[in-house]
């Protein structure tokens, strides 16, 4: 019986690392073409999750600054910081203009390349102000110059 | 029953865990701790009489010197000393601790005791660990330079990286005492277009950018002097052709000017040449993106619609697949790229997955055996010209042309390319001009099933050499810089350069850093403080480590007297994919007495960069 137990340990422990693994590589927030969103906060919940989940890599698609954004260019950074994790506060509606405030705990700036440096920022805030445009809440500001991709540090070690 | 733990059990258990303990110790913190060993250690700063010096450091970095003051470095900003002065033949040392400092400059003080502007050169200094440059001087070097003769010269000789001009009671009359020896390339260029800035000739010129005063300059003053001499000596005597002289002075002085701008020129349009070069060569990159673009994008306007359904799902299964490959091709791509791939792949999936549900939305539509093409001609109800709408984001719509070089553009050609059969890929692989093969195990090098698209060059992928013009257009624009050589990396270029190692932090991975070790001696750091020259054509890394908003720009031309230059950023948001715009090396104001460099500034020169066959080698020496 003991035997019989301890077999299962070791397959359950032998099978759930590749799982784990994968899982983690895995991690992928779908690309959207359509806003459906009608809650500011789900808008920025999409925006903060492509970040967080390495769009970096790809960049924000034109497509989806066309849906979530008013902006004229997409993001270009060549950096970012990695956090250890994020929260999305409660959303500010007056009219058609929301704010959205994301806090982030940063732990350190890297690149591409895995190029890590101590951030100087520990607690990094953005906040977000958003438009409602025919029915879609897109997102004004910051500017896309003024905006740093954030990724999660359970992403980027993945 | 309870165990009993013998004491030999027990002092085994000790021992083992005291190792254990010791060995996690090591690897935790042992690096750290050498490195903060070897980051302490004093700064040197040399300087004239009546010099101000400003320190750049990270936050909470103490600094202490003997003539200056205690201070400890309150924000990521300049602190300055201005209220302290060096005195004669002072030599200063700090120490710094929690970290390396970033910078140091000794900076001229405008008023000097009597009254006037001193616009002395400025002063150089250095640290073991983050320092300009990588000599340290000891202590009995110290006093070996204090006994030598007046002759800074002499003194750079023995101890190049730290000149200690002893000054005399005049103020400095050779600012080019404490610059730095140029290196060859330098030596090249300035002996061939100092007098490219008339700039260097007011009196309005900053300090900082001083440089050597022309031999012909001081051949001319030794004449006005001698001829002032003879003048003094003679005037009893002899009549004095006064005009002649002046004349033979002024005649010198012009074939001087004229000999230079000649010179001056041709650097000029070698410089500007090397820019054109650069941007036909970025023009050349987006045209071929755009053509491997709208060849794959075309080949499905011609196909019947009644195929679109099963070429996406064949392009979800496939995409998927390479998702599953990449996530397994650790080790055998850059990871950047892996990492870069795995998300243009995993982009390229939800494309396909949402292509399919847009054609489920108009089933007859996409029943036809008429092309797009043709059916957008066709297209009369208000159902058709939707359905033509909807799929358009997933082809490109009808027209010919359209812009290849996006993320967006890119994950949508891997799409379209892999929803194609593998015959029709093959095809289209030969005409494709931007692709290479993943390799993975089970596949052979030439399989289509493996071909990754790319936006024009890999640099990481480069074996041999590449064009300088070419690896300009590979490290400007965001989008390739950034899996290829980011600001970082360039940064870090900069830095090796500086001190002859890469800093840490950050922390490097070691594939990367083989790499950057590899590039770097191919570049010429450019030190602005130290008054070295800047050229149109030089890289602007404009990096504070620490953010994450480091940029590379494109010296178009620069203008030392207001401090500003024009640079030449690649973007895709405007039309020619570049765009002009000027950048302040300066935020104090021009009318300022003394003004600052900003923080960050980078200057980068490949050495060849002048030459017609200006190459860049992305391989060791000895390496096939």
């Amino acid at each position: 019986m003991n035997h019989i137990f301890r077999l299962f340990l070791i397959t359950l422990l032998v099978f759930s690392i590749p799982m784990s693994q994968g899982q983690k590589e895995a991690f992928h927030q779908p690309l959207l073409f359509k806003n459906h969103f009608k809650d500011p906060k789900k808008v920025i919940q999409y925006y903060v999750k492509r970040d967080a989940s390495g769009f970096v890599w790809s960049g924000l698609l034109e497509v989806e600054k066309a849906a979530f954004t008013l902006w004229k260019s997409v993001p270009e950074n060549d950096s970012f910081f990695i956090a250890k994790q994020y929260r999305i506060q409660t959303p500010q509606i007056s009219g058609t203009e929301a704010k959205v405030r994301v806090d982030y705990e940063i732990l350190a700036v890297s690149d591409a390349h895995g190029t890590r440096t101590p951030a100087m920022v520990r607690d990094y805030s953005v906040e977000f102000v958003l438009i409602k445009v025919k029915g879609r809440w897109k997102i004004a500001s910051p500017g896309p110059d003024q905006i740093a991709p954030v990724v999660i540090e359970e992403k980027f070690s993945g | 029953m309870k165990r009993v733990t013998t004491p030999r059990k027990t002092s085994t258990h000790l021992i083992t865990y005291v190792m254990a303990l010791t060995l996690i110790w090591t690897s935790l913190f042992g690096s750290f701790y050498s490195q903060a060993q070897k980051k302490e250690g004093p700064v040197f700063i040399d300087g004239f009489p009546g010099q101000a010096i400003e320190v750049l450091s990270p936050i909470g970095t103490t600094l202490s010197t003997d003539a200056l003051t205690d201070g400890r470095i309150q924000s990521m900003s300049t602190a300055s000393f201005e209220n302290k002065s060096l005195e004669e033949g002072q030599v200063v040392s700090a120490f710094g601790s929690q970290g390396p400092f970033m910078a140091y400059t000794v900076h001229p003080l405008p008023n000097t005791k009597d009254g006037n502007t001193k616009t002395g050169d400025h002063a150089s200094c250095t640290h073991p660990s983050a320092g300009f440059d990588t000599q340290l001087v000891s202590e009995s070097d110290l006093q070996k330079i204090s006994q030598l003769p007046e002759s800074a010269e002499t003194k750079k000789t023995l101890m190049p990286s730290v000149a200690y001009p002893k000054p005399s009671s005049k103020p400095p009359a050779q600012p080019a005492s404490s610059a730095r020896p140029p290196t060859q390339a330098n030596t090249d260029l300035n002996s061939s277009a100092l007098p490219f800035l008339e700039e260097f000739q007011t009196e309005a010129v900053p300090s900082v950018f001083r440089t050597e005063r022309r031999a012909n300059d001081q051949l001319s003053t030794e004449l006005e002097k001698e001829m002032r001499a003879n003048e003094r000596q003679t005037s009893e005597t002899q009549p004095i052709d006064r005009g002649r002289t002046q004349d033979l002075i002024e005649i010198f002085k012009l074939s001087s000017r004229t000999q230079e701008k000649a010179q001056d020129t041709v650097l000029k349009e070698r410089s500007n040449r090397h820019i054109d070069a650069t941007l036909e060569r970025e023009q050349e990159r987006i045209r071929e993106v755009n053509f491997d673009q709208n060849q794959v994008r075309l080949s499905y306007l011609e196909k019947p619609a009644s195929t679109m359904k099963s070429s996406f799902e064949r392009s979800y299964q496939e995409s998927q697949l390479l998702v599953d490959q990449l996530n397994q091709a650790q080790g055998k791509l850059p990871e950047s790229q892996r990492r870069r791939y795995l998300k243009l792949a995993q982009n390229a999936a939800d494309q396909a997955r949402q292509g399919i549900e847009t054609i489920n939305q108009y089933p007859d539509f996409f029943n036809s055996n008429l092309s797009l093409s043709q059916l957008q001609q066709a297209a009369k109800s208000n159902e058709d010209k939707k359905a033509i709408e909807a799929i358009s984001p997933f082809i490109g719509g009808t027209q010919k042309n359209e812009e290849g070089d996006t993320e967006q553009a890119l994950s949508k050609r891997m799409m379209l390319f892999n929803g194609l059969s593998k015959d029709q890929r093959a095809q289209q692989l030969q005409s494709l001009r931007n692709h290479f093969n993943l390799q993975t195990e089970g596949t052979s090098s030439s399989s289509s099933e493996n071909a990754l698209l790319h936006n024009g060059g890999i640099l990481e992928l480069e074996e041999k050499a590449v064009s300088c013009q070419r690896f300009i257009t590979q490290v400007l624009p965001v989008h390739l810089r950034k899996n290829g050589l980011s600001s970082y990396s360039l940064w870090g270029i900069s830095q090796y350069l500086k001190q002859g190692f890469f800093p840490e932090p950050p922390q490097w991975q070691a594939p990367h850093l083989e790499k950057l070790k590899t590039i770097a001696p191919q570049f010429e750091r450019i030190d602005h403080e130290r008054g070295e020259r800047i050229l149109p054509g030089d890289l602007l890394v404009h990096l504070i480590p620490g953010f994450p908003n480091g940029k590379v720009y494109l010296i178009k031309s620069i203008d030392l007297k207001s401090y500003s230059t024009e640079v030449i950023e690649f973007k895709r948001a405007t039309k020619s994919n570049y765009e002009v715009k000027s950048f302040p090396l300066s935020f104090d104001p021009v009318q300022s007495q003394h003004r600052f460099f900003r923080a960050g500034l980078n200057f980068l020169r490949i050495k060849d960069q002048l030459k017609k066959d200006c190459q860049i080698s992305m391989a060791k020496r000895g390496d096939s």
